[in-house]
């Protein structure tokens, strides 16, 4: 497994800061993290960093090596980040760019290992029935199978997923969480995951980071760092936090959380 | 959803069986490109004043001795190295347009759309004008260098502005307009202050002819084409991981920038070869890779050899056809693949427009 450590860390937009002061340390071996915060605040930014693909202040390590001095190769044998847009609709079929994606950098690999690790990669996100289907012809929703296929066909120890369900129906989001969450656990690796859809990640999320005004509002458990406080402070909005039938924690939000000024 | 998927896993085939199936479709229409490309390899050589069987040219080819002197002359310092240089630019600009066009993500770039043919005409007319050879370089290679260094200097340009603005469809292909406008009046300034002598031979450039071939200038080609095929294929994997988008393959582990200069830089060799031995030879570089992507796919082990195969065999039919049309008379045939390519780039340009 892949030690991920953060100090100090600062994200800048266009000579902005927009987050600072994030230190992430001790990230429990097989978990899966949740990434949460409203519109513009940075989520995407943060993976992008963590990805190597945005400059950045202060340190990201990974087994204490500093990020931005690793080169893409070397980055890539440890972690794997899904962009928020798709994969472009070409006229790729669905195996050809999982395998490609695998072999671009993988010179290592015999062609053989890739060929059964791409079998295993459509097997567990169940789309065997798209792998001969080219890119421009399929759904936003099959396209994003495709490029969580892309990135986690290499079985990396860190994933770092920006919305990997926005295109997804119900029954997909869920499975591909759940594939994320066995992998996590079979490698003892860590994902991240930036989500929109609060019950989704406090469901499936071991733990949760929060960001809100300019920095980490909040960190741990979904039932430690989802208070209403803090969600009225992340998104304005006033909610509750119930607990189901079941035992596990949901917000429940009332409405626009308005300012005494106003 | 994994149980679910399991069960049905042991039952089909694997997908690297059926995928080798699937793409046996894409071999076969390889090998009908293929024998295309020599039935029209064999025709050109046929083709021409003194009209020659199949028999005389398929005999001739493997055996000299069968050919009287005359039509051995005919056949191998007229035709053949006409017919052969024809396969070389063609497949030599097949590879160029295809490499460009993923590296720019942009379907409308050729070496002619984004001005780097004419920035290699730039170079190569300065090498002629002021007579370059006389200083010890034989006139078959300090052209081709000064063509080299005029292409560099567009590949340069497009990669800042690619680099400030992004390479997006409009502002490339509208970037490419401005520059063979300039670039065009720059030729003609060179013009302006040639001489008789040098100025018939840029104005046999700027139409673009495979008139002049020599077994020199193919083995020049040839050279630079076999040069720049391993770099194609050591890269044959991320420029298909490359398709997928940009931040996905920074994702994979692919250092893009480096990719793209690497590429770049090969698609100027390759401009700049052509360009100094036949001139403008436009839209083989555009029409090339679409043929090979709607047949091929986008899967670079095949699209890259569908795209040499598709660019030669355009070539090689322009230049029968520049014999055919008037007989007795060689139409250059620059004049050919643009008359037949700009029909094609414009239903290009409109398909792109609609697809938005």
């Amino acid at each position: 497994m892949t030690k991920l450590d953060i100090r100090d860390l600062v994200i800048a937009h266009d000579k902005k800061t927009i987050l600072s002061d994030i230190t992430l340390t001790d990230f429990a071996p097989g978990s899966v993290i949740g990434v949460l915060g409203p519109n513009g605040v940075g989520k995407s930014s943060f993976l992008r960093s963590l990805a190597g693909l945005a400059p950045y202040g202060g340190s990201i390590a990974y087994d204490g090596d500093e990020n931005r001095k690793l080169s893409h190769n070397q980055r890539a044998r440890k972690v794997a980040y899904l962009p928020q847009t798709l994969p472009q609709a070409t006229n790729l079929v669905a195996y050809e760019a999982v395998i490609s994606a695998c072999r671009a950098v993988r010179h290592d690999l015999s062609h053989q290992h890739v060929e059964n690790l791409t079998e295993r990669v459509f097997d567990r996100l169940n789309i065997r029935h798209i792998a001969f289907q080219t890119l421009n012809r399929m759904s936003g929703g099959q396209r994003q199978m495709v490029g969580l296929a892309q990135i986690i066909v290499r079985e990396p120890d860190i994933m770092l997923l920006d919305e990997p369900t926005s295109a997804l129906d119900l029954r997909w989001q869920l499975g591909v969480l759940d594939v994320v969450r066995t992998l996590v656990k079979d490698k003892q690796g860590l994902a991240l995951i930036a989500l929109h859809d609060i019950n989704l990640a406090m469901r499936h999320c071991d733990s949760l980071i929060l960001f809100g005004e300019g920095g980490v509002l909040s960190t741990g458990t979904p039932h430690v760092a989802m208070t209403p406080d803090i969600l009225k402070r992340a998104y304005q909005v006033s909610g509750r936090l119930e607990i189901c039938s079941q035992g596990s924690p949901f917000v429940i939000v009332d409405g626009l959380h308005h300012t005494h000024g106003d | 959803m994994r149980e679910t998927s399991t069960g049905a896993a042991h039952a089909a085939p694997s997908l690297s069986r059926q995928y080798r199936h699937f793409v046996f479709k894409r071999i076969f229409w390889l090998c009908v490109f293929l024998i295309a490309l020599i039935v029209s390899f064999v025709a050109n050589v046929m083709t021409g004043p003194a009209m020659l069987s199949f028999w005389d040219v398929v005999g001739g080819i493997l055996d000299p001795e069968t050919l009287s002197g005359a039509m051995r002359v005919i056949v191998f310092d007229v035709r053949l190295p006409f017919a052969v240089l024809a396969i070389l630019i063609g497949a030599t600009l097949g590879l160029a347009g295809a490499e460009l066009q993923t590296v720019l993500n942009n379907p409308l770039a050729s070496p002619s759309t984004l001005g780097i043919m004419h920035a290699a005409t730039l170079g190569a007319s300065f090498a002629i004008v002021f007579q370059l050879d006389q200083y010890g370089i034989p006139e078959n290679y300090i052209v081709p260098i000064f063509a080299f260094g005029g292409a560099l200097c567009a590949i340069f340009l497009i990669q800042m502005l690619a680099g400030f603005y992004g390479a997006t469809i409009d502002t490339v292909v509208l970037f490419g307009i401005a520059l063979v406008f300039a670039l065009d009046a720059l030729v003609s300034l060179i013009q302006f202050v040639a001489d008789t002598d040098s100025l018939q031979q840029i104005v046999f450039w700027t139409m673009g002819s495979l008139a002049r071939a020599s077994w020199e200038k193919i083995v020049i080609v040839g050279a630079v084409f076999l040069c720049c095929i391993p770099f194609s294929i050591r890269h044959i994997w991320k420029m298909t991981a490359l398709r997928g988008g940009e931040d996905y393959a920074k994702s994979y582990g692919v250092s893009v920038e480096r990719l793209r200069m690497l590429v770049l830089l090969r698609v100027g060799v390759l401009t700049a070869v052509a360009v100094s031995f036949t001139g403008v030879i436009g839209f083989v570089g555009l029409v090339g890779p679409h043929i090979a992507r709607l047949a091929f796919g986008e899967d670079h082990r095949y699209y890259i050899p569908g795209s040499i195969l598709a660019g030669a065999f355009i070539l090689s039919a322009a230049s029968l056809t520049s014999k055919s049309i008037v007989p007795g008379i060689m139409i250059p045939d620059g004049i050919v693949t643009a008359l037949i390519g700009i029909p094609l780039f414009l239903a290009l340009l409109l398909s792109q427009k609609r697809r938005g």
